[in-house]
């Protein structure tokens, strides 16, 4: 039976003078129970349809055509009516951020009550009763003493369990969740969309969960739309679209998602190009100018929703692709780089990095690592946020002074280390033209006249794929994400580093975009033979990029191997939950870990995994594990795993 | 806050108002102008002015007579007014209460009106209210205070002559006509001050109501009363609190203006007067009390900013 309708919905958003067209006559429909996922790359128009989807249209929002939710025209409701009898009570919103969904100033209970008590017309008491069940159900413990905290007080994957209880608390039929877990670690995700699947299944309600992660959404949903340029290009049942799919858009965003299976590719099949301006409507398709599949008809007629196999597989493409016709990218093999003879250019050992906090005891973020960086390889760095992989990676261009251990560059003096960081944009001097940006470290070394600095940074721009001409004078805000990290990769190798640390360069951007940086990082890898510290909590692009791999928690080094062996075959249990909490592992998705980890820089004793490992036996409590060899170039710190009878000199004690 | 913290911040108010007497102190001495010269009228003698200046203490060096005066302070006498012969803290406890009920009202109304407006102005960028609000306030804010008051005066006192301009009976003797005296001087104080609240409020509360938890709120069902009094105003107010050390320096300047315009006997008045007469230790007095008041209202806005924002709190605690 379905439940909401959309038919025709356009959406146009003001823009100073000019109107962004940003939902083009879409037409949906969710049934009850159902979970219908929504993907594309940021812009498309995921969270504008999402929001007038339930009538929601903010000053400046245009909103036509139709949405019926049961048997209610929404668009016909005046805000107060919507508020009064739609939002919150038929309709539960999550929000995208759990760190700014919650209002910082107001307690828990409040905010989760307030609702409550006005749609359901129940008093104080009863709504805490109510809050504090709704609460428990979704795992967080302790539920009465957390109605009394202010969000601040929990952690983003408890704040994200509030914001999901807040949104069941008048048991609505419909779930609109907004990118719900894109802010968590992978482990804290995976537990996040069990609990929402769980929830819609046990409660009858249905949900459109929208997301730019394509396996995810895969993994959840029963059907996928997926949305380009405010349109819907394809729809499907999620079972098999992998294999399935026709739109070439569809195609090339499942190409370019890293995978954790499967040869480890040598460069990521990425999409070139950007979405086309939603000022003016598109003339044909709109993704002709990005497509591999195009022909001329493309160019000058739009394609509109079509079935191509099945009632329930549609697509807006002219020439559909066959099952499985692989449109981007081709094989190669890998060429030999400078890390295949492993000379070590930084060395740290027994490393100890400690905040100091005034009035309080320093705070150890990360306890006693040793790994070395070898000449040109790019070493995958990856752990749950708070494991100290930043404060690591910052130690080792020297900006944190250690409080014990050492950092050597072993391959000389001069090993200049660069850092890139996660905000690109942020990092960019705004008042600069991004030539300037770009020539700013040849000044700072004293190299060239103006005029030799400003052509080696168009060099320089042109090999990170940008063009100078262009883009030369323009001012770093007006850029992409993508092209923002690409200007601050350029920047980076101005100074002729040694080492680059990349602390999660890709994590803020489009699938499509990230396999591009990471093909970039490779390429330059190649090209200079510099050694990259690649820092990120995605493990799959961790594994595109990287030759070898080293898994963090709270401080410590648990598993370190080359990339096949520590995300292929990992030994360490905490790496085994991680990889399995990796949606696309084959498989309905599952929670591998429960619990969060406990609060970092705990002078506990013992294995710092003790509290959520599965295999923990008396020994984890007492002694600390060391890193252990299992072969060339694996090594794991666990008791059961790799008893520690061949303790190397690495052990970090 | 603690123990420890409340004894810290006390410590600090002494040290504040000592360095405040130390500079008052030097400040009026090298003040042109002679007391005694004032007391006695432009036709004294200099022998007359030499006698006076005497019985005044005023021929002992400066630093003795900071000594002196600090000792007697110290003992809760400020000395006496070298004009009236009446012991400073006298004239104090006299004025103070109309200065305070003055300041206090004002603050009141310049809230009462401007948390309304400024919030209904973020929530309509561009309405009616939203303009009305920027282009009055911003008349409000570049229009000085006695101007306001002058205008004020004129069209209500002169020509409509529904309000007194000028003068105040107390309240025990004449209630109603203490609160028609008190209404004119609190507009003209609180007019520049619901200016600057609205005009402070307004963009706040636009940020507030572009974060993410307003959405949430939105679709949670609430009625816009609740958001904006419950999820905007309270994260909006915070830098309202945090602007209270500029704004209350503000304040007591307009008190003074608005005092000595409506002719209101409040420290305000007592300090310009004391000016005119060069009546040093009335001035030093009431300075030192204003600097007292300044501190404590200082203290409260820490208070209202810690109670507002959960996340100082802990991090303070903690
Ligand atoms: N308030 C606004 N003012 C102007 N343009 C806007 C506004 N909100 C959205 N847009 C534009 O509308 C288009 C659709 O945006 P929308 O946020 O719906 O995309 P999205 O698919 O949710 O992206 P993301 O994955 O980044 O969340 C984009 O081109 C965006 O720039
Ligand atoms: S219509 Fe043409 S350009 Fe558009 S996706 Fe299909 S093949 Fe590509
Ligand atoms: S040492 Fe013990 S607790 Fe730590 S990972 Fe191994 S089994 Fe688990
Ligand atoms: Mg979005």
């Amino acid at each position: 039976m379905t439940l909401l309708t959309l038919t025709g919905l356009n959406v146009s958003i003001a823009d100073g003078t000019d109107r962004i067209h940003a939902v083009r006559d879409v037409g949906m429909t969710i049934a009850r129970r159902e979970i219908v996922g929504l993907v594309g790359e940021s812009g498309c128009g995921k969270s504008t349809l999402s929001r007038a989807a339930v009538g929601l249209r903010p000053a400046g929002v245009t909103v036509s055509g139709s949405v019926r939710l049961d048997d209610t025209e929404l668009l016909d409701l005046d805000h107060r009516t919507l508020a009064a009898e739609v939002w919150g009570r038929k309709v539960g919103f999550i929000p995208q951020n759990p760190m700014g969904a919650l209002n910082p100033v107001l307690r828990i209970g409040h905010q989760l009550t307030e609702h409550m008590r006005r749609h359901l017309g129940i008093g104080a008491r009863e709504a805490r009763t109510r809050a504090a069940d709704a609460l428990a159900a979704t795992g967080i413990p302790a539920p009465v003493a957390a109605l009394d905290k202010f969000p601040h007080e929990l952690s983003g994957g408890m704040r994200q369990r509030v914001a999901i209880a807040m949104a069941l608390a008048c048991d609505p039929a419909l779930l609109i969740a907004d990118e719900p877990t894109t802010a968590l670690d992978v482990t804290i995700q995976a537990q996040i969309i069990d609990l929402l699947v769980t929830l819609c299944r046990d409660r009858d309600m249905a949900m459109l969960l929208v997301s730019h992660d394509l396996p995810l959404v895969l993994q959840v949903a029963d059907r996928v739309d997926v949305m380009y340029a405010g349109r819907v290009v394809e729809r499907a049942p999620s079972t098999g679209l992998a294999e399935r799919r026709a739109m070439p858009y569809t195609a090339a965003l499942l190409d370019s998602v890293p995978t954790l299976s499967g040869p480890q590719p040598v460069r990521l099949p990425a999409i070139g190009g950007t979405p086309p301006d939603l000022r003016a409507a598109p003339r044909g398709c709109a993704f002709a100018v990005r497509c591999g599949h195009a022909d001329a008809e493309c160019a000058t007629r739009e394609p509109t929703l079509q079935p191509v196999r099945g009632d329930d597989h549609l697509t807006a493409c002219l020439r559909p692709l066959e099952a499985k016709t692989p449109v981007i990218g081709e094989d190669e093999t890998a060429p030999e780089t400078a890390a295949d003879r492993a000379v070590p250019v930084l060395r740290a050992t027994d490393l100890v990095l400690e905040y100091r906090v005034p009035g309080r005891p320093s705070f150890r973020a990360v306890d006693g690592v040793s790994l070395e960086l070898h000449e040109g390889e790019i070493l995958g760095l990856v752990g749950e946020s708070g494991c100290g992989k930043s404060t690591l990676g910052r130690a080792l261009t020297g900006l944190i002074r250690p409080a014990a251990g050492t950092i050597e560059h072993p391959a000389g003096e001069t090993a200049d280390v660069q850092l890139i960081f996660q905000d690109a944009k942020g990092s960019l001097n705004p008042r600069r033209s991004i030539l300037d940006v770009v020539a700013e470290p040849l000044l700072y070394a004293g190299r060239g006249t103006t005029r030799e600095r400003r052509e080696e940074a168009a060099s320089l721009l042109a090999s990170v794929g940008l063009d100078p001409e262009v883009l030369g004078r323009r001012a770093p805000r007006r850029l992409s994400g993508g092209q923002a990290q690409r200007v601050a990769i350029a920047r980076a190798l101005a100074a002729k580093p040694r080492v680059l640390v990349c602390d999660e360069p890709v994590s803020a951007l489009d699938v499509s975009v990230q396999a591009q940086i990471i093909n970039l990082l490779m390429d330059v890898r190649t090209a200079t033979s510099v050694s990259i510290l690649f820092i990120a909590h995605d493990l799959a692009a961790v594994r595109a990029a990287s030759d070898r791999v080293a898994v963090m928690y709270l401080g410590v080094v648990c598993e370190i191997g080359s990339a096949e062996e520590v995300l292929g075959a990992p030994r360490h249990p905490y790496t085994k939950a991680l990889v399995a909490s990796v949606p696309g592992q084959g498989g309905r998705l599952r929670a591998s870990l429960s619990g969060e980890p406990p609060a970092p820089g705990d002078p506990s004793s013992g294995c710092r995994f003790q509290t959520r490992c599965p295999e923990a036996v008396p020994e984890c409590a007492i002694t600390r594990p060391p890193l252990v060899d299992l072969g060339p170039t694996q090594a794991v710190a666990c008791h059961v795993v790799a008893p520690s009878r061949q303790a190397t000199g690495v052990s970090p004690s | 806050m603690t123990l420890a913290s409340v004894m810290r911040r006390a410590a600090r108010l002494l040290l504040v108002l000592g360095a405040i007497s130390i500079v008052t102190f030097g400040l009026l001495a090298v003040m042109p102008g002679d007391p005694a010269l004032a007391l006695l009228g432009p036709g004294a003698t200099d022998a007359a002015v030499a006698e006076v200046r005497a019985s005044l203490g005023l021929d002992r060096p400066l630093i003795v007579r900071y000594g002196d005066w600090l000792l007697s302070a110290l003992g809760g006498d400020l000395g006496t007014s070298y004009q009236t012969g009446q012991p400073v803290v006298t004239s104090l406890a006299d004025r103070f209460p109309l200065s305070i009920e003055l300041v206090l009202v004002s603050q009141i109304v310049a809230l009462a009106v401007a948390v309304p407006v400024g919030l209904w102005s973020a929530r309509r960028p561009g309405g009616i209210v939203d303009r009305i609000c920027s282009v009055g306030g911003l008349g409000l804010l570049s229009l000085p205070m006695f101007a306001l008051g002058s205008l004020l005066v004129y069209v209500f006192a002169v020509t409509l002559k529904w309000l007194p301009a000028t003068g105040i009976p107390s309240f025990g003797d004449d209630p109603l006509g203490h609160v028609q005296g008190l209404i004119l001087p609190v507009l003209s104080l609180a007019g520049w001050q619901f200016a600057m609240y609205a005009q402070i409020l307004r963009g706040e509360a636009r940020t507030v109501l572009a974060e993410d938890y307003i959405e949430t709120a939105v679709l949670k069902g609430l009625p816009t009363r609740a958001i904006l009094l419950r999820h905007t105003l309270k994260p909006a107010s915070l830098s309202l609190a945090s602007l209270v050390p500029i704004t209350t320096g503000e304040l007591i300047g307009g008190a003074v203006v608005v005092e000595t315009l409506y002719a209101l006997p409040g420290v305000g008045r007592l300090m310009v007067d004391a000016i005119a007469a060069r009546d040093l230790l009335v001035l030093q007095g009431a300075v030192l009390a204003v600097a007292v008041v300044f501190v404590m209202l200082n203290l409260f806005a820490d208070v209202v900013v810690r109670w507002l924002d959960p996340r100082i709190r802990s991090h303070h605690a903690g």
